[in-house]
């Protein structure tokens, strides 16, 4: 029984694991976050045991969850106490560098819009499923969420990017 | 080509094996029961993300101090604000939890609690955390109903009076305008308190002695599971030549020492090994880095090529002292400066702000290892066992004269508690009582001043040279109650979070909290939301209706996402004051003369740009009277008039015929700007200033005139709408901002929070 339950873990794992870690880096932008998101994540998933219905509500139950830990990152009292030192993180080009350091400076909730729509390729309305927004409000916020990363990339001349 | 880039960066990006594993070992944990009160993992500084957000809070220890028994103050703040006692109650082991009551916002629902310890054992303090879960038991659409079931690992303590040992709680739940949580039933459990018991941010390390050529030993892919203490492990996971082996911890303990796993191999996701076999320093005893810390540095060296500083950290028991550790990187000379900059950046960080714009670090990174029976590193040391970390910098032999390093400490106690208490979401607390700004007061600027049922909160913006302090420059606060004066002290560690939102440019850098029931403050019973005026060092500003900002309106454009934090309509149109991406965000701007509207278009050749707050002008398709705009509409949302930024006496002189709309302090003397001035109106201007009347002459150059332009939201259409003017007048002594308290012009004041400063 025990094996089987760690064979299901090993699966959704690596089923949702590199989504769950990406979104989380999108939006916290550090390594050591999105671990502890991570890991937050899939602790959850085995206290609640969700029964999915289909990939989409299993990926849209990732998602989401993953968006409420991050918060809680945010929430943390600890961020008040602890200083970051630059971290190991596996970017090679300067394009790469260049835009991790751009999406610092983005507010979250655009990251989170521009990760779900260029990464994850979901439209609007799914978008707003996940963030609890309307489908109007995210299509709002991918446009200025373009428009700021235009004028940053612009002004430090990254304009390849 | 972003989506290119974005993917590519994305590709890089996947939990590491390790990661996987622990988390894999964790779920099987969770699967047993296995609790881990808490981060699931140790925190280290060196983790944080890079955005770090810090508030200061001001709290009302003094009036608390004053006030014997706050908590039943507090009680009684309930009480009335509720008409009923605390909405719960709950007692354990002299642990007295009682729920005060909630508010519900768009974005969270807040639970006011406070905790006794009724044995005063000291087991509660201002700066622990509390770690608690809140639980609605409510049908929820199906997705997200698990989600509201979840945990909150964190709240913040918003007052704790050490006489009474209680603390007063806030709890907040994100409900992120998704879930009407009406008539929800509340179950708040309180699961841990985390107290802060030392703190020392600067030991100098003398890295004089680093080994060139260290001796190392490789780390062992190897990894015990079992219950989160690793005190019953129900077994152990060995990578050896037949690949990941299962043994039976007795199985283990027999053959554990003949037993030859393989080093760890890299996979390329940790730079520092560079594709090599794992290697760490072989620890030394080492010294204590502070005695009964139990942290030592147990390795300085060199290791393929990176220096690296070993530090070893002592086993954890849950409810004694922990002490957390991270080494920091400083140039040469700059450590305690650096050290002093962290700490100031923790208390003072307006908003977000990145820490390597502010001093240098060498790129770091660190690996954890535990040593087994034999005395063999094993990766993925157990969270409770002591362990060793390695922090590797990008540091040659040759370079380390050039850097010093040192390390920050945090020690803090935990302690498991198991206190719940339910209630029912009823009637819920007002979550403003004022709200008063923007207001100059002496030297600070303040943006809005909120006074709550639970403290008074302050935010504003980042100081500006001489010109005005920020909200940073508050060293005391008082509220001026009739003759009494109630003050606030400010207090470290208040935890409050939301200035993590402050990040999508609202303007409100930083925030401050008070603390205490303002409701019942102890001046005479004075109501200090009936304060009649706000005093900060020693300068006093009126809380009257002339300097009260009220928020109508803009909540309905808060929520389209539109930051706008004022509105005014002068002669020379219309201006809107907000966060950076204002342009991008209204669509439409109109002025409203009680019946008739006014389109308005973007005027390219005004407004001003900072950091985080922008102000855009707006020309109506034609000449209208400012006197009879009753409001402005943005984005279909009507701004009243009554909800206007401050006039602070423009009306007056646009009555006396006078269409001034901006002053300015230059230079020698002051800027008048506006639409149509005339000479023979301006008879006397004067600066007031806090001890002297200063008299100002027309500079020789008179009245100068600029054109400004309207252009379309694609910038193209080009239209000539104004000829505004300006007027120089100089004074013969130099006049500085932070003294003016207004000008005078023909007899009518402008009062200073409507006075510029040089934009050149």
């Amino acid at each position: 029984m025990e094996e089987e339950k760690r064979r299901q873990d090993e699966e959704i794992v690596a089923r949702q694991g590199p989504r769950v870690y990406r979104l989380a880096f999108a939006q916290l932008r550090s390594k050591a976050d999105a671990e502890d998101v991570f890991q937050e994540v899939f602790l959850r998933y085995v206290e609640k045991e969700p029964a999915f219905e289909s990939q989409e509500h299993e990926k849209a139950w990732f998602l989401r969850v993953t968006l409420n830990c991050c918060r809680n990152v945010w929430r943390a009292p600890w961020h008040k106490r602890h200083v970051p030192l630059d971290e190991s993180l596996p970017f090679e080009t300067r394009d790469q560098w260049g835009l991790h350091q751009e999406l610092l400076k983005l507010p979250p909730k655009y990251r989170v819009v521009l990760h779900l729509f260029y990464w994850e390729d979901l439209p609007a309305a799914e978008i707003g499923r996940i963030t609890g927004a309307k489908p109007a409000a995210v299509r709002q916020q991918l446009k200025r969420a373009r428009a700021m990363m235009k004028e940053i990339l612009e002004e430090e001349g990254l304009q390849n990017v | 080509m972003f989506k290119q880039t974005y993917d590519s960066m994305n590709e890089r990006l996947a939990p590491e094996s390790r990661l996987v594993e622990d988390t894999l070992r964790r779920m099987a944990d969770r699967r047993r029961g296995v609790r881990w009160v808490g981060p699931v993992k140790p925190r280290r500084f060196a983790t944080a993300a890079l955005a770090l957000v810090l508030v200061l809070c001001i709290s009302l220890t003094a009036a608390a101090a004053a006030v014997p028994g706050f908590r039943n103050m507090l009680l009684e703040a309930g009480k009335g604000l509720l008409g009923a006692p605390a909405l719960a109650q709950a007692e354990k082991d002299g642990l007295l939890l009682e729920v005060l009551g909630t508010t519900n916002t768009e974005d969270a629902l807040s639970v006011y609690f406070t905790l006794q310890d009724k044995e005063k054992e000291n087991r509660l303090s201002g700066n622990m955390d509390v770690i608690a879960r809140l639980k609605l038991n409510k049908e929820f659409p199906k997705v997200d109903n698990e989600l509201l079931d979840g945990a909150m690992w964190y709240n913040r303590v918003l007052h704790y009076d050490a006489e009474t040992q209680t603390a007063l709680c806030r709890m907040d739940f994100d409900t992120n305008d998704t879930y009407d949580v009406e008539g929800a039933q509340v179950k708040l459990s309180l699961l841990a308190v985390t107290k802060t018991l030392q703190q020392e941010d600067y030991i100098p390390l003398d890295v004089s002695g680093a080994w060139t050529n260290p001796k190392t030993l490789p780390v062992y892919a190897q990894y015990i599971y079992g219950s989160a203490n690793m005190e019953e492990p129900s077994g152990v996971r060995v990578w050896n030549s037949k690949g990941a082996e299962d043994f039976a911890v007795e199985e283990f303990r027999k053959q554990g020492a003949d037993l030859l796993p393989q080093p760890v191999e890299e996979t390329g996701d940790t730079d520092y090994r560079d594709g090599r076999l794992w290697s760490a320093l072989k620890p030394a005893e080492g010294e204590e880095l502070f005695a009964g810390s139990g942290l030592k540095i147990t390795g300085i060296g060199f290791v393929n090529g990176k220096f690296c500083v070993q530090v070893y950290l002592p086993g954890r028991t849950e409810g004694t002292p922990y002490t957390q550790c991270t080494i920091v990187c400083a140039k040469a000379g700059e450590g305690q400066k650096t050290a002093e900059k962290i700490q100031a950046l923790q208390e003072e960080n307006p908003g977000s702000k990145e820490l390597s714009d502010y001093y240098m670090f060498k790129s770091a990174s660190s690996s954890f290892f535990e040593l087994d029976e034999a005395g063999r590193p094993i990766a993925w040391p157990s969270y409770f066992g002591p362990k060793y970390e390695e922090y590797y910098f990008e540091i040659s032999p040759e370079e380390l004269d050039e850097y010093e390093f040192f390390a920050m400490t945090h020690t803090s106690q935990q302690a498991e508690e198991d206190i719940q208490a339910e209630f029912p979401l009823g009637e819920e607390l007002p979550s403003n009582m004022a709200v008063y700004g923007p207001m100059q007061v002496g030297d600070v600027r303040v943006d809005k001043l909120e006074i709550t049922p639970w403290g008074v909160f302050l935010s504003g913006p980042e100081a500006d040279g001489a010109n005005y302090k920020g909200i940073g420059g508050v060293d005391s606060l008082e509220l001026v109650c009739g003759d009494t004066a109630v003050p606030f002290q400010r207090q470290e560690n208040s935890g409050h979070f939301q200035t993590a939102w402050a990040q999508d440019g609202t303007g409100e850098v930083k925030e401050y909290y008070t603390l205490g029931s303002v409701e019942f403050a102890p001046a005479g019973g004075q109501r200090v939301q009936e304060a009649s005026a706000l005093r900060i060092n020693g300068a006093e500003r009126p809380l009257a209706a002339g300097s009260l900002w009220d928020t109508a309106g803009y909540e309905a454009l808060w929520e389209q996402w539109v930051h706008i934090t004022g509105v005014k309509a002068t002669q020379e149109g219309v201006c809107l004051r907000g966060s950076r991406d204002l342009y991008d965000s209204v669509q439409s701007v109109s002025l409203v003369c009680g019946e008739e509207k006014l389109a308005c278009t973007y005027d390219v050749s005004a407004g001003t740009s900072g950091s985080d707050t922008e102000e855009h002008w707006y020309q109506p398709e034609r000449e209208f009277d400012a006197q009879n705009v009753t409001a402005v509409e943005i984005n279909g949302v009507e701004i009243p008039k009554a909800s206007f930024l401050p006039s602070c006496g423009y009306e007056a002189l646009w009555q006396a015929g006078m269409d001034i709309s901006e002053i300015t302090i230059i230079d020698g003397g002051l800027r008048i700007s506006g639409c149509d001035i005339h000479d023979e109106k301006i008879e006397t201007v004067e600066i007031l200033c806090s001890r002297k009347v200063v008299a100002c002459e027309v500079d020789t150059g008179g009245i100068r005139v600029s054109s400004g332009y309207a252009w379309d939201k694609e910038w193209e259409a080009v239209e000539e709408l104004h000829r505004k003017q300006s007027a120089i007048f100089s004074t013969e002594v130099p006049v500085k901002l932070s003294d003016v308290l207004g000008v005078r012009i023909n007899n009518i004041v402008i009062t200073a929070e409507g006075i510029g400063r040089s934009k050149y």
